[in-house]
């Protein structure tokens, strides 16, 4: 526990101390509010949880492989793995670490969001709450396991967006769906409980398959 | 056993082929609204069995290389993988045809169409991460998971048209099959047929593949001989 919770303050304190991060996912996430704002025009606010959920999307690509890849550059990944406390510390700091950076992603944007768009803070609901955590865990999850995969083949370049990009759709698909039924006051109980069974899913396979990606 | 006796079998297809072009084309009648288009839904459907009978035995060879670490397996996945892959261009293809007729429109983006491009692309990414790794056991330890993970699709896209609103047609459910008998024969015979040129594929393919990894042993060979 002690490993664990040692990766997730280190790999936090590096986020919070390099701030790119940060400026990246701000400037992606302009850069989609002002096109949904010019293409949609006063349509813009029916399409607003599509708009949101992209823009985590596509900073979550950004962000998730990250953790790996700092390991793996810098040769550590290998030192942190024989340190006492086995390898599974690692995988649950770093699927946490990916985890709680998207929540904060989502704790600066959704406000901003729901401001800029005109449609209250008061669409902040518990449901919605749910949407956004299990949302985070399924964009976290789907993601650490393909930054694995990316890390075990070398860490291509196109490896991360070509896996990545697929695999999200159905996580992007019930979260956007949820967010939306909610937005109108309709029941996203369908969507949810899809979201929890694809964040199932994808939360057992790397716990079924990862050891398999540690061999080097 | 010669090459040739081994592929004698393959010949034994083309009267089941036969029989599958004259049930679909010749014994089966027009769809009362569709006209003759519905005669796109036999290959339609045939090659959709075909992809998750494919996309199903490289997540079966994927565990067992992984429970196994034996390479057989692996080469088992990554040939039913791409002939998988290629059907499922084919039923994007068939699926796009038939859409254009019955809809009016080439796309719409239904679940079971949107899941069915998810699946394409996951497979074609599955098949270029094979082709980005130098080694050959992490290539079989990286791509058993991904095949693992890409076979998630494959359910959800079978059960989309029942769990969501869809207007893609169920044509069997629990009650039966919605159609004529006849139609329905065209249906079995073209799927066994497009079974059978699956088998013969993965047959050629797999001899394919033996062959490489017969080379690379031979490279591996002559490189460990120079070098030492």
């Amino acid at each position: 526990m002690h490993k664990f919770w040692a990766m997730v303050s280190k790999d936090l304190l590096l986020e919070a101390r390099q701030k790119d991060l940060w400026l990246v996912m701000l400037a992606f996430a302009l850069l989609d509010l002002f096109l949904a704002a010019f293409s949609f025009g006063s349509m813009a606010r029916s399409a607003a949880p599509g708009i949101l959920w992209m823009a985590f999307l596509y900073a979550g690509m950004l962000s998730i492989g990250r953790g790996f890849t700092r390991e793996s550059d810098d040769g550590t990944l290998l030192g942190i793995s024989l340190a006492p406390g086995g390898r599974w510390p690692v995988f649950w700091a770093k699927l946490a670490g990916a985890f709680l950076a998207l929540l904060a992603m989502e704790g600066i944007l959704v406000p901003l969001y729901l401001v800029l768009f005109g449609l209250g803070l008061d669409r902040l609901s518990v449901a919605f709450l749910a949407v956004l955590v299990l949302g985070a865990v399924g964009v976290a999850s789907v993601g650490i396991l393909m930054a694995a995969i990316s890390m075990n083949i070398g860490g291509h370049d196109a490896v991360m967006p070509v896996l990545l990009m697929p695999l999200l759709v159905p996580v992007a698909i019930l979260s956007v769906k949820a967010s939306m039924a909610l937005w109108v006051h309709q029941s996203a109980t369908f969507w949810i409980r899809g979201l929890g069974a694809v964040d199932a899913i994808f939360l057992a396979l790397p716990l079924l398959a990862f050891e398999y990606l540690w061999e080097g | 056993m010669t090459r040739r006796s081994q592929d004698g079998w393959i010949w034994g297809l083309l009267p089941l082929m036969g029989l599958a072009l004259f049930l679909n084309f010749v014994a089966s009648p027009d769809d009362r609204v569709l006209g003759p288009s519905q005669r796109i839904f036999y290959f339609h459907m045939a090659t959709a069995t075909a992809a998750g009978v494919a996309f199903t035995v490289t997540a079966g060879a994927s565990i067992l290389y992984l429970a196994t670490r034996n390479l057989r397996f692996d080469a088992f996945a990554a040939a039913s993988a791409e002939i998988g892959t290629v059907f499922t261009s084919m039923l994007l293809v068939t699926g796009i045809l038939w859409g254009r007729a019955a809809w009016g429109v080439w796309w719409t983006w239904d679940p079971r169409l949107t899941a069915t491009v998810i699946l394409w692309v996951v497979f074609m990414a599955y098949l270029m991460i094979r082709g980005w790794t130098e080694s050959r056991e992490r290539r079989a330890r990286t791509a058993a998971v991904l095949a693992l993970a890409a076979y998630v699709d494959v359910p959800i896209d079978y059960m989309t048209i029942r769990w969501w609103k869809s207007i893609h047609p169920v044509v069997i459910t629990t009650h039966g099959i919605h159609m004529a008998p006849s139609m329905v024969w065209a249906m079995f015979v073209s799927m066994a047929a497009m079974l059978g040129i699956y088998a013969a594929w993965m047959q050629l393919r797999l001899r394919l593949i033996r062959v490489e990894m017969g080379l690379d042993r031979v490279k591996q060979h002559l490189k460990d001989k120079l070098e030492g």
